[in-house]
């Protein structure tokens, strides 16, 4: 078993190529941006969700609107 | 860190056989030293200097190649369909065997005793590659594996007598 093994010793070391450290910087740069565009989303999530609350809040003043128009005792196709 | 480029130029070889070491191919090996020094980068102002650095380093480039390795597994089995047999998926897990630090005329040998030490459990598997092929000492693999001297001796027995059982099949 320790021979079949030792084939492993003859595994020679290299050297990484020279594009690597570029890619790490670049990966770091990528980390760096990536907060505010966090930012950005979550100020576009909270928007559409003020927009849906606004626009929510305005259909119910308009239904109950609509519906004292129709609960009102007033017609005034009656007084002709 | 005063000055990350000549960090990176003392350990990078280090890092590199590591991880191809573990996954056997260039591709892989670029990804996951990125990775390491990225995370060596992050983590290096909280980095308590109780171990030496080299030590840390190597536990964090084990802890990257195996997630790297676990990752690439899971993605491989989602992609096979559903009908093919988890040994037939491990099969092709060293074909892409492209390890350049392997002369031509052991590769098939070299590749063949990849090939089921991949199919070790990650201790076993650690201790085989720290010993066998980073040849570090008892001393140091048991503190970047943070067990005894004894342990690591008791591992890397138990390791070769499953790695010869898989060799025989």
């Amino acid at each position: 078993m320790q021979d079949k093994l030792e084939i492993l010793n003859t595994i020679k070391k290299v050297s990484p190529p020279d594009y690597l450290y570029d890619k790490i910087l670049e990966r770091i740069n990528n980390n760096k941006i990536q907060p505010p565009l966090v930012y950005t989303y979550a100020a576009c999530i909270l928007l559409l969700i003020a927009f849906n609350i606004f626009s929510f809040s305005f259909s119910v003043d308009a239904n109950s609107a609509s519906i004292n128009i129709v609960d009102s005792p007033l017609n005034y196709l009656s007084y002709e | 860190m005063s000055d990350p480029k000549a960090f990176y130029d003392k350990h990078k070889t280090l890092v590199y056989n590591l991880a191809l070491n573990y996954c056997g191919n260039k591709e892989d090996a670029e990804e996951i030293t990125q990775d390491v020094f990225l995370t060596v980068f992050k983590k290096m102002s909280i980095f308590r200097h109780e171990s030496k650095i080299e030590t840390w380093i190597y536990r964090v480039a084990i802890n990257k190649s195996l997630d790297y390795l676990k990752a690439k597994k899971r993605f491989k089995r989602n992609f096979i369909n559903d009908g093919v047999f988890i040994d037939q998926v491990s099969q092709t897990e060293f074909s892409d065997f492209n390890h350049p630090g392997v002369l031509l005329e052991s590769k098939e040998k070299i590749q063949e005793i990849y090939s089921c030490i991949n199919k070790l459990p990650e201790d076993y598997r650690t201790v085989i590659i720290l010993l066998k092929i980073e040849n570090r000492t008892y001393k140091e693999v048991s503190e970047i594996m943070k067990i005894s001297i004894k342990a690591v001796e008791s591992l890397f027995n138990r390791a070769k007598k499953k790695l010869d059982s898989l060799l025989k099949k």
